[in-house]
């Protein structure tokens, strides 16, 4: 009793080391021996999950956010990383070769790029797609913006010297602009608002000129050009995206090229 | 074998296996903590020491490619998460009715075990948890980790989040308190 009463801290580290101390502690001693026993019995049987882990280790299956399972991804890594360097450039190629041509298949390209990727397949199998239905004459590129020699529309389609018009069968045919209106590109005819709000009522009150432009393209006119194609706006005066003007049927294959 | 070698002086070797994701290594590392992890739960009256204990070892196996340290750091860790898993279950069932838990019954020996050996260990079980419960909380995590666990003083404090000073005096007053118990009143085993 009075050894439990004044307990020093060494006697204390003595019992929770099990070294000899002093008999008047022998019910702690008994006690701490009795708490370290319960670590001596069996291991306790495992869950379903722990038993899975010490039998396989890492879990294999589990998988991770992108759905594939980390040791998978592991050993195909280690198989791409085993290849020699020709072999990889090889897979790379492909895998490039085959995601472009199923993206070409679904039509998700661009048209110059499907363009490209059809005749690659069609030209490599013996598939054969329809006459580039989706493909309207009004889906031609700004000019510039395309038509390199090195596009594939150029170098994997179309034969050299092959002019590659477009079948008046095909749909979107019967919206393609009249060959001999094409100098007249959308939205420039002449007519513009201003003409039209000089013939209302309000005539007196419109304005005698268009305001300045306050789109980037600095250098726009501060009036109405004249009809017909515009003289020396050149690309700068209009977005790149809004094409000045229209290109003449059949000049389709001139603006590939000129780009060059 | 030194003072609580569980790995026979092939702690790094283990380790190193483990964290490589070895089956041989987990099976070792469980083998050689999880009756203790198992018996410090039951002295904190787990109400499914054995389902707990093995939860503590998914988390111990899963996170083992963090570790660094020796075996005693190890053994401070796994009990660390043993003893968060305990305040975890202790705050779940705080939360739900009460059930009678299924440890209250006699332990039933596993197929193959020493009948004779199962029930003495469940009665010193009973006894140390009898002598326990009359502990404070705290006193008790302190007696229990120190003995059983084999942690240090620093150890308990980081696990507990206590000063060295504060588990120090808890762990004077819990065996002065056992002391009392066990001379006064005759909790003999």
């Amino acid at each position: 009793m009075a050894a439990t009463r004044f307990l020093p801290d060494d006697v204390i580290e003595a019992i929770v080391h099990d070294q000899l101390v002093d008999p008047a502690h022998g019910s702690l001693v008994a006690f701490a021996r009795s708490v370290r026993s319960l670590g001596d019995g069996p291991a306790p049987r495992a869950s379903n999950e722990l038993a899975a882990l010490l039998e396989h280790g890492l879990d294999p299956d589990v998988v991770s956010p992108n759905g594939s399972t980390p040791a998978k991804a592991a050993v195909l890594a280690g198989k791409v990383a085993g290849l020699g360097v020709v072999a990889k450039v090889a897979l790379g190629t492909a895998l490039a070769a085959a995601g472009v041509g199923a993206a070409g298949a679904a039509g998700v390209l661009p048209s110059t790029a499907n363009e490209a990727v059809r005749h690659a397949i069609e030209s490599v199998s013996p598939i054969e797609f329809d006459d580039h239905d989706d493909a309207p004459a009004s889906d031609d590129p700004a000019p510039g913006s395309t038509g390199s020699s090195e596009s594939p529309g150029t170098s994997g389609g179309a034969a050299e010297g092959d002019e590659p018009t477009i079948a008046d069968d095909t749909t979107g045919a019967d919206h393609r602009p009249d060959p001999a209106a094409v100098d007249e590109p959308p939205g420039q005819s002449g007519e513009t608002g201003l003409t039209r709000a000089n013939e209302t009522p309000a005539a007196p009150h419109a304005p005698d000129s268009t305001p300045a432009a306050t789109t980037p393209a600095a250098t726009a006119p501060s009036t109405i050009p004249p009809k017909g194609p515009p003289a020396d706006t050149g690309q700068g005066g209009a977005p790149e995206s809004a094409p000045s003007t229209v290109p003449a049927r059949g000049s389709r294959a001139d603006g590939h090229a000129s780009g060059t | 074998m030194a003072h609580g070698d569980r790995f026979g002086g092939e702690f790094e070797t283990v380790l190193a296996a483990a964290q490589s994701g070895a089956p041989w290594a987990f099976e070792r590392i469980f083998g050689a903590l999880s009756p203790v992890v198992a018996g410090y739960l039951r002295a904190q009256g787990a109400s499914e020491p054995d389902d707990l204990t093995s939860e503590v070892f998914v988390a111990v196996l899963r996170n083992i490619g963090r570790f660094s340290g020796d075996e005693a750091g190890f053994r401070s860790w796994v009990f660390t998460i043993a003893h968060r898993r305990l305040l975890d279950e202790r705050r779940s069932l705080a939360r739900r009715p009460a059930t009678t838990p299924l440890s209250a019954a006699l332990e039933l020996p596993a197929p193959g075990h020493d009948v004779e050996a199962t029930v003495e260990r469940s009665l010193q079980v009973e006894w140390v948890r009898a002598v326990c419960d009359r502990l404070a909380p705290d006193q008790r995590d302190v007696l229990l980790l120190r003995l059983l666990g084999r942690l240090t003083i620093e150890e308990i404090a980081s696990a507990l989040g206590k000063t060295p000073e504060a588990v120090k005096a808890l762990q004077r007053r819990g065996f002065r308190a056992i002391g009392r118990i066990l001379d006064r009143e005759g909790m003999a085993l």
